[in-house]
């Protein structure tokens, strides 16, 4: 039963129409942002990624112990979530560890060079890998056939096989594989899909009218486009604790923030339910010239609590920060280890919501009330949230994450269990 | 820009009507709490506190009517209420639109790491505007009495007039919030431009002692068919003119939709830039 659901939710996702597609969408709103865009940097951005992607590509490929970026979708979670029909950005890839791995073919917009080509279904190639392992392990390849020949393909990875006759049997033979999955049932609760962000920086510091009328006039307006994501896809099944790691300025921060819905991508899609996400940062919101009894209030409401929760929960926050008897005095006039204990207390009051998104919250107060914070979040972490964290501090990633996630300069570098990527990623940094 | 175009179907579909209302509750929180924040900051350092709400626009009153009421002796009856009644209003818009101006800038820490939309920080500091103007009315109704303005049904339009400046006035801090992101400069130069408003505005003289053409710039003058209307009902204790009525409603309702279609549409781009 379960098995045919899911078929014909294959069914439905491919033979939907392309129109509707998340990364046509995403190719539209960078269209709609690129009016001040000159079409040369939009032409090497294109350039740009392409290169990245097939570097992306190749290294992914090296380093082998590569798990599931695209995992298995089925078809339980698309239906309650409302998915179905609307379509994805066509690059769910079932395997399984040791199963060769193209991707970062179907990891491409239709966006940047040819817009116009999205429609064309012919365009999109649809394939399958046929692996002796341990039973038949498919895997279902997607990608986008651009018109610069610069790919290198691995043609002789695919089966020969012809546009015209895939049909429903071909979806079929494809679901074999998810049926073997060991991770069966396990639908992603996160699904970051080819996300890109691009920052529009004025080249010059104008930010006057005088400047802005002037280069408007001599159309000197120029923009330094910044990409902070580039095309980057993960997904995290509940339960899993994943770790983000990579050099300042890497785009870790901008990751969580598209994750958790404060910036919106101008490429690609996050697959999440936001009512479910607790963003956890600290002394968000805080007022000096408040008392702490009113900041707990201000910083609550504005974090996401409801009255009735501050008020069941006040002691608790004024316990957890040990500032029984400073609660009328004005923030102002505490020490920053203070203002912190509160600001973690108030974050972490109550029960943990079921996706958690820690912002470098680990490093907070004396040596004592650390150890005290860190077990709380471990608490938190082990009540059965997903959790997203950034952390500087490779031991509390090794020690919590089941997965992490690396990013360099806005590339996906590697998605895998802590050990491998931490490694190589002490690896690259020398 | 539809990147969550799938999520918000789902979550439309699979809301209920109970957790959208406990959204809702949570959402006025905030923004309950925000202008809690603003009113006690403001005075935060003050004796005197929120008294000041109160005094300062009976204060001002008193000044202007020193100087202005014998110039205007003849042409206005009981001028500190004329005068009164139009800086309330005045005071409005300028503070609510002040305030909401940097609403963004000043949070952009919050707006990055917040689930809160972005919204609600200007409607807190625009419902903060509006908390001063309550205040203000404590002292009003007080003068109105000491002053012995006669009581007429015509008043209970009060907050009528209140709701469309407020409309007004929201709209503009819509769009000047978002302006201000991209030019610091709006800053100073919407101070210059509030004071050139005001002089139009016939906040403290009679508009008939104008000549012709400035009759007519200041009855185009939106604030100031608000201002009529409020000196019709209140001092006069009459209908306030259709022409004053539709005037009061279009202006509220174009500026509301015009700020609101300029804040949603650069919402996003503003994100990027801050």
């Amino acid at each position: 039963m379960k098995k045919n659901e899911k078929q014909n939710a294959r069914k439905k996702r491919i033979n939907a129409p392309p129109e509707g597609t998340g990364s046509m969408e995403g190719a539209e709103s960078v269209e709609g942002t690129g009016s001040m865009k000159d079409a040369e940097s939009v032409e090497e951005t294109g350039s740009m990624k392409d290169a990245e992607s097939v570097e992306e590509t190749g290294s992914m490929k090296e380093t082998g112990s590569m798990e599931r970026i695209g995992s298995p979708k089925e078809t339980g979670f698309m239906e309650e979530t409302g998915f179905i029909g609307e379509t994805e950005s066509m690059e769910d890839t079932v395997e399984q560890e040791g199963l060769e791995f193209i991707e970062g073919f179907g990891n491409d917009t239709e966006g940047f060079g040819d817009t116009g080509s999205v429609n064309d279904y012919d365009k999109i190639a649809l394939g399958y890998v046929e692996l002796d392992y341990d039973n038949y392990v498919y895997g279902d390849f997607d990608y986008e056939v651009h018109d610069n020949e610069d790919y290198d393909y691995e043609v002789n990875e695919y089966e020969d096989f012809d546009y015209d006759d895939f049909g429903s049997e071909d979806l079929e033979y494809l679901d074999l594989g998810g049926k073997k999955n060991e991770e069966e049932g396990e639908h992603p609760i996160i699904s970051v899909r080819d996300v890109t962000m691009n920052f529009k920086v004025p080249a010059s510091a104008a930010s006057g009218i005088k400047e802005y009328i002037i280069q408007k006039i001599n159309h000197q307006m120029k923009f330094r486009e910044l990409v902070a994501l580039n095309h980057v896809s993960f997904d995290v099944l509940p339960g899993e604790v994943v770790g983000l790691i990579g050099t300042n300025g890497s785009g870790k921060s901008t990751l969580l923030r598209i994750v958790s819905g404060a910036l919106e991508p101008t490429g690609g899609e996050v697959l999440i339910d936001r009512r479910k996400v607790q963003l956890l940062t600290l002394g968000t919101g805080f007022d000096m010239e408040l008392s702490a009894r009113e900041n707990v209030y201000l910083n609550g409401s504005i974090i996401g609590y409801s009255k009735e929760f501050l008020d069941r929960h006040y002691n608790e926050i004024v316990e957890f920060a040990e500032l029984q008897g400073f609660m009328e005095e004005r923030v102002k006039n505490f020490s920053s280890g203070m203002v912190s204990r509160l600001g973690f207390a108030i974050a972490t009051a109550g029960d943990a919501a079921e996706i958690l998104i820690l912002d470098e919250v680990l490093s907070v107060g004396d040596e004592f009330f650390r150890k005290k914070s860190l077990k709380r979040i471990k608490e938190m972490i082990h009540s059965g949230s997903t959790v997203i964290m950034v952390s500087h501090g490779m031991g509390t990633i090794l020690e919590n994450c089941t997965k992490v996630v690396w990013i360099e300069k806005g590339v996906l570098q590697m998605v895998g269990d802590a050990k491998t990527v931490c490694e190589a990623y002490r690896k690259m940094e020398g | 820009m539809a990147a969550y175009h799938y999520h918000t179907v789902g979550e439309k579909r699979s809301l209920k009507i109970k957790e959208k209302l406990r959204e809702r509750r949570q959402y006025f929180f905030a923004i309950r709490q925000m202008v809690a924040r603003e009113v006690k900051r403001k005075y935060a350092r003050s004796y005197l506190g929120i008294a000041w709400s109160v005094l300062n626009p009976l204060l001002t009153m008193a000044v202007m009517s020193m100087i202005f009421s014998t110039i205007f002796k003849r042409s206005i009856e009981n001028y500190p209420i004329y005068y009164l009644t139009a800086s309330l209003f005045w005071q409005l818009f300028s503070g609510a639109t002040q305030s909401a101006m940097t609403a963004l800038v000043d949070n952009r820490s919050l707006l990055l790491k917040v689930k809160l939309t972005k919204q609600s920080f200007v409607i807190a500091r625009i419902f903060t505007a509006l908390t001063n103007f309550g205040y203000s009315c404590v002292a009003y109704v007080l003068m109105l009495f000491v002053f012995r303005v006669k009581l007429n049904r015509y008043m209970l339009l009060f907050p009528v007039d209140a709701f469309f400046m407020l409309l007004f006035s929201m709209g503009i801090g819509y769009a000047l919030c978002i302006l201000y992101v991209f030019f610091a400069d709006i800053k100073y130069l919407y101070s210059v431009l509030l004071t050139l408003w005001m002089y139009l505005s016939a906040l403290f003289y009679p508009v008939d002692n104008l000549s012709q053409v400035m009759q007519k710039v200041v009855n185009a003058n939106p604030i100031y068919s608000y201002i009529r209307f409020a000196r019709d009902i209140m001092l006069y204790g009459r209908m306030p003119e259709p022409v004053t009525w539709v005037k009061i409603i279009g202006w509220g309702v174009f500026s509301f939709v015009m700020g609101y279609m300029i804040f949603r549409k650069n919402e996003n781009l503003v994100m990027q830039r801050i």
